[in-house]
């Protein structure tokens, strides 16, 4: 009874959050003094005729509640973008699958990679490998994930041209094998980038966490059974040092899509990230509101799968 | 040794005993005398262990380097060094990596129509860059120099504003409990889920773009863990013996808050202070990248921002890309030494064995 | 059942995936020219189109796809833009009283369809114009009364007031009227959202494909009236940034680039088998003043506007004109890449183009601009180190900036600094394009840096200034009632000399006057792969630009270098092989290390 009733709790909290984000975007845009259709209009002008049949269109002229009823009911309605004019949902599916191939191969590389630094580090407490990856680190940690790749794209793309300086393919019409190619090569240094910008974090908190747990009493127990040190981390350490990573990697996927944001950018990579760059250089509102809403949807959809698996995997945390 | 625990120490002066460490005073003292002098023992203490991290007082020196360079930018380059029509009146020449430079002639050949660009020292000295010029023609170490500034300030003053908000709801939270501390805590998770460039990129463009705003968009956006952070901890602190005592005694909210409540939570509250400047350095570099800076100042992060506007990244022009980023990432370093360092002196916890 | 072995087979076969991607990289060939298969330039650009839709035709690549695709009544000569035979043969008849244009519409000429093209077509399209309002092609129309074709040959337009629009020529592309009649009638919205891919048209080419933000593509009419083109297939590729638009030139992904930035043309000069090409653009840079909110500054229902009452003085105007640097700004904004602007009429139209001389031109002065100031009362009382107004208020501007143009915000910020040098408390603000357009209707700004692309005939830059365009194509509802006898009299006269004279008196007059300043003109700066294609030419001779004409002609003469095209010599990108090679090796000797170790330890397994 306490896991389904957990379930429940979780689910409704994410629901109402999603109704605080979205009646969030819909005043913080109604302050905007513009007039979204004059803005649709860009070099053609309308007559005031021509112009209110569009606001009568949008629902623009009904009082303010009633635009919020409407909007609350269609949160999927996001309309023309006004730089393109072409529909919000059109030009965000295009954008999709780059993003999720690069923000996807980020966050799986950089658990990987921290959680095996991260293991190293902790059982090394101390050592000067242990220390000098701290220093590294707390370094990576301090640089602004953008500029990294701006200097990774400097050195291997532009100087070395070991790499693409920019966008998803090369080709549009290759297919089949080279397109995969094609793909691959213009997503390392991407992908470099946002790895080495999180793996720092993930490695920090499988060291902390994995730290915690080897001053529990049962490691003591193992050790004093006289079990070799690799068997006690591997067969009792590390799996409840996974417990919270699991949930911090779900967690950390927010802020893996924010910082998809400026590598993209400097990547000129057509994806979700470079999408909402575009729309704040455009002041394209209805692509940011979009942006906005995905951005955390995204997020408060993590934030419950990682309840839930916490849940799963901890017995303690649902019996709350 | 972590700092005295305030809730151990009595209000009232003790008679002196024959060996218990170094003699009072014969005159008795006001408790808020006891009180500053305990306060001055501890910081000293605080102040002898923080010299022994050697984390900590790299990250220190490298501060206060910095922060002088930020105070004396006067002294290193004027202020008009970071406008285009005072590159353009002394014809400082565009895009030149460092070195002695002269300025820039340009020779159109009549009959393709090609701009060649030589150098010409006729009319003009060679001047020293010593980190090149950008695409208007400014020197790139004035505009990092002037830029330590803003970005420094809009650290700080983004992070007071972002501990006000956020230590304040988290001590309301913690100190009334009941339903103010549900509303609170449910406002802060939902502060925490949603992700702060989204939230920060529609901050600013509704908002606009000023110095003023950019401050406000990243408090807003990091009050959250703050309030997170002190909240736990101030719960702890509220159950303790001598603030039931304070309130038994007929203590008013506000004073048990100042007295008790607060000087306990000061140790955390000043290691998160250090690791928010660090933060708030980085948010506003994001932001500025962005676009979504104050367009009439210039921070490292616009810096960043012309930069690759003008495709220096990918044109190679390492010298205008590489040096706001190195200064970003050593300052918010340092604050991350340093609140580290904070943090293992004043948390027991962490500290090894 | 042990992580390390797995990973370190992980690691090697990605080891050996990349290395036969770095091969593979090498040997790829670009799409560009296949032997064997079409004949296709490529060209680049960082510009994309905006819509094929005709009548959504705006700004960027959208005119060069009209140019290619659909055919004009009248052509614009190659070498001196004068009218030339296009659909219809020059010169018309023209009636004794101006009034009644008579055209012979040629023979033979099919749509892209198959359909045959009829003088119907051209009436249906000045037609369809005229009664839907398509903003974009109305002013060339003149003050038409009717348009009709009597038969499948000829074309009849009528005039209610004379005027040279029959034969200037109209910049109007003919449409099919079997495609579009479909459309006449209803409202904008309806028109302009038609798609048009691919687009039925009489031109050189015709529009096949078109992927938004990648390319579009056209396909070679082969019985083109004016020749059929020496290539099957036009590509444009929309690139994100010049800088990978300037690597795929020299890769040979494209074979021609369009309007590079001068920093990026600067460095494609020593390259081999790429030849440059320097044009004037037709473009300006201005500084607008506005007027919306001056006391006869008004259209029917326009908003109160918001400019500075201080831009009413001529004198102001002309001191903020004085301060401007504007080598400075072709020195340091374009590196050189422009010219130093006059007049509203673009240079490139040399019949119409009026220079002033050395005592005309209100050159760099700050010391003028300073007593222009002082003269008119804008002195600086409180010295503070900025004026005030003459009653002793506050006084400050606000320079609207759009950052998608290139230059825009770079002259923006140079011109904001030589303001406040003299005393003027000036402010930069920078929007997008779109916002712009928003503030521009509203009439809410003081003055914006932006630019107007010009016409070969100088009626459609004149009209900018007139008071009926307010609410329309005017920047700041500039209106004087001088100007508006003189626009009228050159809009109705047939007299070409007559006309020449009066567009310079019209020029002098705008120059003194100020309600704009023209920055610069920009160049064109393009480049191609000699040693693919040939046969480049410009329109006009000499000054043109090989990739933007007023007809398709430009691309008539482009041809193949040689008939094999070899395959291309390879993508200079791609990590090395030793990179990989060295990897490797490293890998394996870690793994061994680490197998070592395994080996010692599990010794003593439990």
């Amino acid at each position: 009874m306490g896991s389904r009733r957990y379930l429940l709790k979780k689910i409704v909290q994410a629901f109402f959050t999603m109704w605080f984000v979205l009646t969030m975007n819909f005043f913080l845009f109604r302050i905007l003094p513009s007039n979204p259709v004059a803005n649709m209009t860009k070099a053609q002008k309308l007559t005031r005729a021509e112009s209110a049949a569009l606001v009568h269109e949008f629902g623009l002229d009904k009082p303010l509640w009633e635009q919020y009823v409407v909007y609350i009911t269609h949160p999927f309605s996001w309309g023309l973008s006004f730089q393109s004019s072409r529909p919000v949902s059109d030009v965000i599916g295009e954008r999709i699958l780059p993003t999720v191939l690069l923000v996807g191969i980020s966050t799986v590389l950089s658990t990987i990679f921290g959680v095996l630094i991260g293991i190293s580090s902790a059982w090394r407490r101390g050592s000067r490998l242990d220390v000098n990856w701290l220093v590294s680190t707390m370094t990576f940690y301090s640089m602004p994930d953008f500029w990294f790749g701006m200097m990774l794209l400097l050195v291997f793309a532009a100087t070395l041209h070991w790499f693409p300086i920019s966008g998803y393919i090369g080709d549009p019409t290759a297919t089949g094998w080279a397109h995969i190619v094609d793909v691959a090569r213009h997503l390392v240094l991407p992908v470099t980038t946002l790895t080495i910008g999180y793996l720092g974090e993930y490695s920090l908190i499988m060291r902390s966490s994995l730290i915690d747990v080897m001053n529990e009493d049962f490691v003591g127990v193992a050790r004093a059974k006289g079990l070799p040190d690799r068997l006690v981390r591997r067969r009792h350490a590390v799996p409840n040092a996974l417990l919270p990573i699991v949930t911090m990697v779900i967690l950390y996927f927010g802020y893996v899509l924010g910082g998809s944001v400026g590598v993209e950018t400097v990547f000129s990579y057509p994806g979700l990230g470079k999408l909402t760059y575009d729309a704040i250089d455009q002041q394209d509102y209805p692509v940011m509101q979009a942006m906005f809403l995905l951005f955390s949807a995204a997020v408060i959809i993590a934030n419950l799968i990682a309840d839930i698996t916490y849940g799963y995997l901890d017995p303690r945390v649902r019996e709350a | 040794m972590p700092l005295e625990p305030f809730d151990q120490q009595p209000v009232f002066p003790e008679p002196a005993m024959p060996d218990s460490g170094p003699p009072l005073e014969e005159k008795i003292r006001t408790p808020r005398q006891i009180t500053r002098a305990r306060r001055r023992r501890a910081m000293s203490r605080f102040w002898k262990q923080f010299r022994q991290n050697r984390l900590g007082m790299v990250g220190l020196v490298v501060l206060v380097f910095f922060i002088v360079i930020a105070v004396c930018a006067p002294l290193f380059a004027p202020k008009s060094a970071t406008t285009e029509t005072e590159a353009a009146a002394n014809d400082q020449p565009i895009l030149v990596p460092p070195g002695w430079h002269c300025s820039q002639k340009l020779v159109t050949d009549p009959e393709t129509g090609l701009v060649t660009r030589v150098e010409d020292c006729s009319d003009s000295a060679k001047v020293f860059y010593p980190l090149g010029t950008d695409g208007s023609g400014r020197s790139v170490s004035a505009l990092i120099v002037w830029g330590a500034r803003i970005s420094l300030i809009v650290g700080l003053v983004a992070t007071i504003m972002t501990m006000l908000i956020g230590a304040g709801i988290g001590i309301a939270g913690g100190f009334y409990g009941g339903k103010t501390d549900s509303i609170l805590a449910r406002l802060t998770d939902w502060f925490l889920v949603i992700p702060w460039i989204a939230l920060a990129i529609v901050l600013a463009s509704v908002l606009g773009q000023s110095l003023f705003n950019i401050i406000l968009v990243i408090a807003i956006t990091s009050w959250a863990v703050t309030a997170r952070l002190v909240r736990a901890q101030a719960l702890t602190v509220v159950t303790r013996p001598y603030v039931e005592r304070a309130r038994a005694l007929g203590a008013s909210n506000w004073h048990t808050i100042t007295r008790h409540v607060l000087p306990n939570l000061f140790p955390i509250i000043f290691a998160n202070t250090i690791l928010t400047v660090a933060l708030s350095i980085l948010a506003e570099a994001t932001l500025s990248f962005l676009g979504l800076g104050d367009p009439l100042s210039v921070s490292w992060g616009t810096i960043l921002e012309q930069a690759q506007g003008a495709g220096a990244t990918t044109g190679g022009q390492w010298w205008w890309v590489m040096p706001p980023g190195v200064a970003i990432t050593v300052v918010v370093l340092a604050f991350t030494m340093c609140g580290f360092a904070v943090e293992e002196i004043t948390n027991p916890r962490l500290r090894r064995r | 059942m042990s992580k390390r072995p797995l990973v370190a087979v992980l690691l090697v076969s990605a080891l050996m995936a990349g290395v036969s991607a770095s091969v593979a990289a090498a040997q790829s060939t670009p799409a560009a020219s296949p032997s064997g298969g079409p004949i296709t330039l490529t060209i680049g650009s960082t510009y994309d189109l905006v819509s094929p839709n005709v009548f959504k035709a705006c700004c960027a690549l959208d005119y060069e796809f009209l140019f290619e695709s659909y055919d004009q009544l009248l052509n614009f000569d190659k070498d001196t833009l004068e009218p030339t035979d296009g659909l219809a043969y020059y010169p018309p008849e023209e009636s004794p009283d101006g009034l009644t244009w008579t055209f012979k519409i040629r023979t033979g000429v099919k749509w892209s369809d198959g359909v045959p093209l009829t003088a119907h077509d051209v009436a249906f399209t000045f037609n369809f114009i005229k009664d839907n309002h398509m903003g974009a092609f109305l002013s060339y129309l003149g003050d038409a009364k009717s348009f009709t074709a009597p038969d499948d040959t000829t074309f009849v337009w009528t005039l209610n007031s004379p005027s040279t629009a029959p034969i200037s020529p109209p910049w109007v592309p003919i449409v099919p009227e079997h495609i579009w009649s479909k459309f006449d009638g209803k409202d904008a919205k309806t028109i302009k959202e038609f798609k048009n891919v691919p687009a039925v048209g009489s031109g050189a080419f015709h529009l096949t494909d078109w992927k938004p933000g990648q390319y579009m593509s056209s396909d070679a009419n082969r019985d083109y009236w004016g020749g059929a083109p020496q290539i099957d297939r036009l590509v444009w590729r929309v690139y994100d940034n010049p800088e990978a638009l300037k690597l795929a030139l020299i890769n040979g992904e494209v074979d021609g680039a369009y309007n590079l930035p001068p920093a990026i043309f600067n460095q494609i000069q020593d390259e081999p088998n790429i030849t440059t090409n320097v044009s004037n653009a037709n473009y300006y840079d201005d500084l607008a003043f506005n007027f919306l909110g001056a006391p006869g500054a008004a259209y029917p229902g326009s908003p109160p506007g918001t400019a500075d009452p201080s831009l009413q003085s001529l004198d102001v105007r002309k001191a903020i004109a004085y301060s401007i640097d504007k080598q400075a700004l072709v020195d340091r904004v374009t590196l050189g890449y422009s010219g130093l602007g006059t007049t509203v009429i673009l240079p490139t139209y040399t019949q119409w183009h009026w220079q002033p001389d050395a005592s005309e031109t209100m050159g760099f002065s700050p010391e003028t601009a300073n007593s222009l100031l002082d003269k008119a009362g804008y002195k600086d009382k409180d010295g503070d180190g900025f004026r005030e107004t003459p009653n002793g208020q506050p006084w400050s501007l606000e320079v609207l900036t759009i950052s998608d143009l290139t230059y825009s915000v770079a002259e923006g910020k140079l011109i904001v600094g030589w303001m406040n040098d003299v005393g003027i408390k000036t402010s930069i603000k920078t929007v997008s394009e779109s916002k712009a357009y928003d503030l521009w209707y509203a009439g809410d700004f003081d003055m914006y840096v932006w630019g107007w692309g010009g016409d070969p005939d100088p009626d459609s830059t004149l009209q900018l200034f007139v008071k009926s365009q307010c609410g329309w194509w005017s920047d700041g509802c500039y209106s004087d009632p001088a100007y508006e006898k003189m626009y009228t009299e050159q809009h109705t006269t047939a007299d070409l000399e007559k006309r020449k004279g009066i567009v310079t008196q019209m020029q002098q007059f705008l120059y003194d006057q100020v309600p704009l300043v023209i920055l610069l003109y920009e160049k064109d700066l393009s480049a191609y792969r000699n040693d693919r294609f040939t046969g480049f030419t410009t329109q006009p001779t000499p000054v043109g630009s090989i990739f933007y004409g007023f007809g398709s002609e430009i691309y008539l003469g482009i041809k193949p270098v040689s008939a094999s095209q070899e395959t291309a010599s390879g993508s200079s990108t791609g990590v090395p092989v030793w990179v990989w090679i060295a990897l490797l090796v490293v890998v394996v000797i870690l793994g061994g290390a680490f197998f070592a170790r395994r080996g010692k330890s599990s010794a003593d397994t439990e």
